[in-house]
């Protein structure tokens, strides 16, 4: 029986790691008196796997047993893996035993769709059931809402999880058509709008009732692949930059195509995954959310994809060297975090320090800036140390660290 | 004049305020370690409730709450006279202005800075890292932390466990946090008193077998790993036994 439980756990582990989300912030929750478990706005790691990917919640398949046949997919009904299903009652154990331990922040839920959608949602329901109600369990959950399931199941689950998600997998309709041609928009939209409209209502409920039950405390994310079609990084951002203005979307996550099947729609099975890429799509990312910039400001009229060389937001700077070089004294918060090489956490430093000194050059570099980036686009007290305010020069001196960086980063 | 001081917190804050109230201090030492000068006198400072009560109230008033918790987070950093950079920043942040605080690249302000940052992060690294292995009907956990940490991470496990009875152990002070009911205390323990088992748990092995098939083979990267969870961290991780 053991033996068994832990050949089921390797299967399933090995099925749900594809799925890149893993993070448990976005709640805070104190404990409930009886039972176990609270959540924390902040996110814990509690360990992290050897390919350098944390593990924060215990990821796992209920079953990989799968009806579809998308072709991307190492799951798919046409490949021969090793099946396996895991009962209810397993997955909350387990979730539990590990929880005790410490070894994780929560349980992230996702299923194959073994006969139809509702089965599969009914089944996740079960197990969420169990785990918040029999078990008393206060920590955090992650499920997938499955497209196409009865709209009522995945309004339960809403109540009973933190963060739910739909994975749009591929950022447009062609592509989808391609590579999984059971799958359409007009099946995985509904259900993001679903929750974005239920986490809306519900959070005018709680402004009038205290004790309302909370609805997906914590948003909903999706998940994206990359290079597996020939989707721009344009058309790839602008989906996303709608999924955060549109549907308030929490994340939207990039996943590296692997190449785990063959198939005459994908890429050769020995192409190597665009990793670097991966990396520059979620820089860009965050200069969507956090740092106020619009899809159409990083990518200039005539170029749909990021240039790899350099981070985004570098490029974004060289094409707009007009508004440069900032006087660090004087700029405001909005126009500090624009500059290369200084992020949020150096930006209220600065802005801290101005209220009692003025800022020179030695001061701004023990803010914790990257100041060899920033040196380039400010002045200290009216003075330029960058040598030369030149598109050309500036991309050839950072430009070539860059590289240096980026092999110490993926070696 | 150096002051002396039976290493308790509530001692510091009686140090400071016989610094601001009587004598200026030259420096702050523990009295075990507390190497004797020729040429500098020192007095022996007496923990006084009363005053370290008074101390905290006006740290909090001119300070604020976050700062006076990093003050609270700096001495527990412990190691390299903590207390002299906890005594120089108060000192300037009373004298010039309470703004002076935020003037992180003032030599006095980023060494303070500096040492409540390695303290926090290693308290946010072992909300994560404290492993529990089943012990009778405790949860036991042993930890080696390099900074006095224990008394940050109580409120968190005491909360999330509440209705388990918990032991953190941090083995290099021999100081253990006990906690149940939402409650915790910290108890100094003698040798001995915990036996140092390790019963083979079904649920460790578990937890391995997960963590062994969970990464992607294509993107191993023990490098960037290692950036993550330092090797010196792995001794009391179950999944790096």
């Amino acid at each position: 029986m053991n033996e068994i439980l832990i050949d089921k756990l390797a299967i399933l582990a090995e099925s749900a790691k594809y799925d890149v989300s893993c993070s448990s912030s976005g709640t805070e929750r104190k404990s409930k008196g009886k039972g176990i478990g609270s959540t924390r706005s902040f996110g814990i790691c509690h360990t992290w796997a050897a390919d350098g990917r944390c593990i924060s919640l215990l990821k796992l398949l209920m079953t990989n047993n799968c009806i579809y046949d998308c072709s991307y997919c190492i799951n798919r009904s046409s490949n021969d893996v090793r099946r396996a299903a895991m009962t209810p009652e397993e997955i909350a154990l387990i979730t539990i035993e590990f929880y005790r331990r410490n070894y994780i922040e929560g349980l992230f839920l996702s299923s194959a769709i073994e006969k139809n959608p509702s089965d599969t949602m009914e089944k996740m329901y079960q197990i969420l059931k169990l785990l918040r109600e029999t078990y008393e369990f206060n920590g955090y959950v992650h499920i997938k809402a499955i497209p196409g399931a009865d709209q009522v199941l995945i309004e339960k689950c809403g109540y009973l999880a933190d963060r739910m998600s739909v994975n749009i997998e591929l950022p447009s309709s062609s592509s989808l058509k391609l590579l999984a041609p059971q799958k359409s928009f007009k099946q995985i939209m509904p259900p993001i709008a679903q929750i974005k409209n239920g986490i809306a209502k519900n959070s005018d409920d709680r402004k009038h009732y205290r004790n309302a039950p909370s609805f997906v405390p914590a948003g909903q994310s999706t998940q994206v692949i990359i290079g597996a079609t020939l989707d721009s990084d344009k058309s790839i951002l602008s989906v996303s930059e709608k999924l955060y203005g549109d549907y308030s979307l929490k994340r939207v996550y990039y996943s590296a195509y692997m190449p785990v099947n063959e198939g005459t729609n994908l890429p050769a099975i020995l192409t190597p995954p665009p990793l670097l890429r991966e990396h520059r799509l979620y820089q860009a990312d965050w200069l969507l959310r956090y740092y106020n910039f619009s899809v159409k400001e990083l990518f200039s009229s005539d170029e749909s994809n990021i240039d790899i060389q350099m981070d985004p937001k570098l490029y974004w700077a060289l094409k707009n060297l007009n508004v440069f070089p900032l006087e660090i004294n004087r700029a405001s918060f909005e126009e500090l975090i624009r500059i290369p090489g200084i992020g949020h956490t150096s930006a209220y430093r600065i802005i801290r320090e101005r209220r009692v000194a003025h800022l020179g050059f030695d001061n701004l570099k023990k803010t914790g800036c990257v100041i060899g980036k920033a040196k380039y686009f400010v002045t200290c007290k009216g003075k330029y140390f960058g040598e030369h305010l030149e598109g050309d020069f500036i991309r050839n001196r950072l430009v070539h660290k860059e590289d240096c960086q980026q092999i110490s980063f993926f070696g | 004049m150096d002051y002396i001081y039976d290493g308790t917190f509530e001692g510091l804050l009686c140090c400071l305020y016989c610094n601001f109230s009587k004598e200026s201090a030259s420096g702050i030492y523990k009295k075990e370690i507390y190497q004797r000068h020729m040429l500098n006198s020192f007095k022996e400072i007496p923990s006084i409730e009363k005053y370290a009560y008074y101390m905290d109230q006006k740290l909090k008033q001119y300070l604020g709450t976050l700062v006076s918790s990093q003050i609270y987070q700096c001495f527990l950093y412990e190691k390299e006279g903590a207390e002299n950079i906890i005594l120089r920043f108060v000192d300037l942040c009373f004298k010039k202005g309470s703004k002076y605080a935020g003037f992180h690249t003032h030599p006095i302000v980023s060494a303070f800075d500096d040492r409540v940052r390695k303290v926090k992060n290693e308290t946010h690294k072992y909300v994560g890292y404290v492993r529990f292995s089943q012990m009778g009907e405790y949860l036991y956990s042993s930890i080696h932390p390099e900074y006095n940490i224990l008394s940050l991470i109580g409120d968190h496990f005491a909360d999330r466990y509440n209705g388990e009875k918990i032991i953190i152990h941090d083995v290099t002070r021999n100081c253990a946090l006990v906690a149940s009911c939402g409650d915790f205390l910290l108890i100094p323990l003698q040798n001995g008193d915990l036996p140092e088992d390790a019963k083979s748990d079904f649920v460790a092995k578990l937890w391995k077998t997960y963590f062994d098939h969970i990464p992607i083979k294509d993107r191993i990267n023990p490098k960037l790993q290692k950036s993550f969870v330092p090797l010196k961290y792995r001794k009391d991780l179950t999944e790096f036994k």
